[in-house]
């Protein structure tokens, strides 16, 4: 997926934000919202922009935030920012064996799974490994231990396909029963 | 190549700032007016109502209450927005027609309420509608003369009323059943921003699916539902307040409702689910449950809603009134100022056919607008020339379930073997969740222009023709 936008490169740099991994959202949240309201086609009437223009730039930092909220193409985009090149980006495979089993393993749970309260035990289990990966980055992306990075960025990408798998998973239970839960 | 799915004119020649801009929640049943005057919402009142029936006389002569009381009458026609263009049984009006001469009506007795013209509205749509749909009220109001500022979804028309008027801050969820439409929104109030974070809906569910439980309980045959739909609608309202009802005939108990209702609620619940897990939060993050819509007065409704969200809902507004209030504000916003903030998502995934009937997806749904998203394709054949690219909308992987938008032709590929060339296709979502897609070769720059219409549309030369005949 190419996602258009010149602040592809650094969507820190757009919101004035330091490029770091564990970064608070409330800030990201409220840089976002001021430069909305700058640039929103809603308030460029308002303003000196164009309107061809002000749809561009409020897509950009749409762009931009929509990278840095989701805890995967936030770590895609540091790796950008330091020059590794993005694993499984441009179709090439990944070949990383011991990340790939446990996925297995999950995988296989998932699909046994059959009550929603399995699958709400499998989701916590799920958060917890992803929590521990994203710790992960954040301490290696802080200490400039680059070498790890992009197998630690495998196992949170697959981890977030697992986690919205399982969610999947547990919705079609609810659906069964929405006026139990 | 570039294809426009709008009327290319619409968007540019927009002046904002010519005399009063209105807001109108055009409903399945009911459709209401407001506006901004001093700063207080007005809305306006037609024959003793600020509730104006949506329903068109079979002649098109009368709106409203007025043909209400005629023998036979176009009422829900929203409901068949999905085919906007196609004949209503039995008359030669469309849906859009009939939209057209509701919110024609409803313009004139605003210019008199306001007494000066008004040709400038904000109109909301149910969140859930989809790109034709969207069209076709926009055209709609363009054939009554309107000047559309904005269309913007009715549950974030509700957020924006109730977070002004109540001062707000914090995660709300928004539970709009109407007539006709469910939709359910997660909003962030914050500082005078309203960020919808995610939404959902049926544009099939709503109270009117309520009155035909009742009358297939009471063994009323189909063919005579129109007849017996306001006795339907009579019962359930007096249910609110009695536990059993006899009216011509018929009896209702407040159980037998409870259980008629039941499928229906357990389908909203479900969608709220759904809304709620694609913006990665929970029930116990909402500040509080906003109800909209003349079907959240069933009690059933309110219990429901008040089990799945721990917290009973939020009910010191109207909720027949707060969506066209919300337009009114957003309308004076727009034309006058503010410091308020509307961030949108778009509600459907877009995206293009791929081989073997597949949808693949290029706009996820609940992505903030206005967006700019591009994916790279290529040939599956060696030397070929052309590629068809199909626009579509939808959740499902299977094209056949999704809503063709629209398709397209990308000539003049240079010739390469299969998998070689590198097809960029681009879509641009404006503020209004208009679309416009472009594909281009990327290793020549083969980029050609075409611009057609929605493919449930109509062509210029038509509209400007349906103008003339709504103004004459």
């Amino acid at each position: 997926m190419v996602v258009a936008s010149r602040f592809m490169s650094n969507p820190f740099e757009l919101f004035g934000l330091e490029p770091t991994y564990a970064m608070d959202l409330k800030a990201l949240d409220a840089a976002y919202f001021e430069l909305q309201r700058q640039y929103h086609p809603d308030k460029s009437t308002q303003t000196t922009h164009n309107d061809h223009d002000s749809a561009l730039l409020s897509s950009d930092i749409n762009a931009a935030y929509q990278t840095l909220k989701n805890p995967v193409s936030r770590a895609a985009a540091l790796l950008e920012i330091i020059g590794i090149p993005i694993p499984g980006a441009d179709g090439e495979s990944i070949s990383n064996d011991t990340a790939l089993l446990d996925i297995f393993e999950f995988q296989e749970t998932i699909s046994l799974c059959e009550t929603s309260e399995q699958a709400h035990d499998i989701k916590e289990e799920l958060d917890e490994l992803l929590g521990e990966e994203q710790h992960a980055f954040s301490e290696h992306f802080d200490r400039g231990d680059t070498e790890a990075l992009s197998e630690i960025y495998i196992k949170l990408s697959y981890m977030a396909k697992l986690r919205k798998q399982i969610d999947e998973v547990e919705q079609l239970f609810f659906k069964r029963n929405p006026l139990l839960h | 190549m570039l294809l426009q799915i709008t009327e290319p004119d619409e968007i540019n020649s927009q002046d904002h700032n010519h005399g009063p801009a209105i807001g109108i929640d055009l409903g399945t049943t009911h459709s209401v007016v407001a506006y901004v005057k001093d700063n207080t919402v007005c809305t306006v009142s037609i024959q003793g109502s600020t509730l104006i029936p949506s329903v068109v006389s079979l002649s098109g002569e009368h709106v409203g209450k007025d043909a209400l009381q005629e023998e036979s009458s176009l009422r829900s026609t929203k409901r068949l927005f999905d085919h906007p263009d196609k004949l209503i049984c039995t008359s030669d009006q469309t849906p859009v027609m009939v939209a057209s001469r509701i919110l024609h009506y409803l313009k004139e007795h605003a210019e008199k309420a306001l007494e000066s013209p008004v040709t400038q509205a904000v109109i909301t749509v149910p969140a859930y509608f989809d790109e034709p749909a969207r069209q076709a009220t926009k055209r709609a109001a363009t054939m009554a003369g309107f000047d559309v500022l904005r269309l913007i979804s009715e549950p974030t028309a509700a957020a924006l009323a109730y977070g002004l008027e109540h001062k707000s801050e914090g995660l709300y969820a928004i539970y709009d059943l109407g007539g006709g439409t469910f939709d359910f929104s997660l909003l962030r109030l914050q500082g005078g921003v309203f960020q919808v974070l995610s939404t959902g809906g049926d544009i099939h569910l709503g109270g009117d699916d309520i009155d035909e439980a009742i009358l297939k309980f009471w063994e009323i045959s189909k063919d005579d539902f129109p007849k017996w739909l306001p006795l339907a609608r009579q019962a359930k309202e007096a249910l609110t307040h009695n536990k059993t009802i006899t009216i011509g005939g018929f009896t209702l108990t407040q159980e037998n409702l409870y259980t008629l209702a039941q499928p229906l609620i357990s389908k909203t619940i479900t969608i709220c689910n759904q809304v709620l897990r694609d913006a990665s939060t929970n029930v116990d993050e909402l500040q509080g449950v906003v109800l909209v819509g003349g079907a959240t007065r069933l009690k059933n409704v309110i219990d429901t809603t008040t089990a799945f969200f721990k917290n009973p809902p939020l009910t010191n507004i109207n909720p027949d009134e707060v969506v066209a209030h919300g337009a009114a504000l957003q309308a004076h916003a727009l034309t006058k100022g503010s410091n308020t903030l509307l961030l949108d998502v778009t509600p459907l995934s877009l995206g293009i056919e791929t081989m073997g009937d597949l949808f693949e997806r290029i706009i996820p749904r609940n992505t903030p607008i206005p967006c700019h998203m591009a994916q790279d394709f290529t040939t599956y054949a060696d030397h070929q020339e052309a590629m068809s690219i199909h626009i579509l909308q939808g959740e499902n992987s299977h094209i056949n379930e999704c809503r063709s938008l629209g398709t397209f032709v990308l000539q003049n590929i240079p010739p390469m073997p299969a998998g070689q060339a590198r097809i960029r296709i681009s879509f641009r979502l404006d503020a209004d969740g208009l679309l416009t897609v472009s594909a281009r070769e990327q290793t020549t720059g083969t980029q050609q222009t075409i611009t057609i219409q929605p493919s449930h549309g109509l062509d210029d030369d038509k509209l400007k023709e349906m103008l003339i005949t709504a103004q004459s």
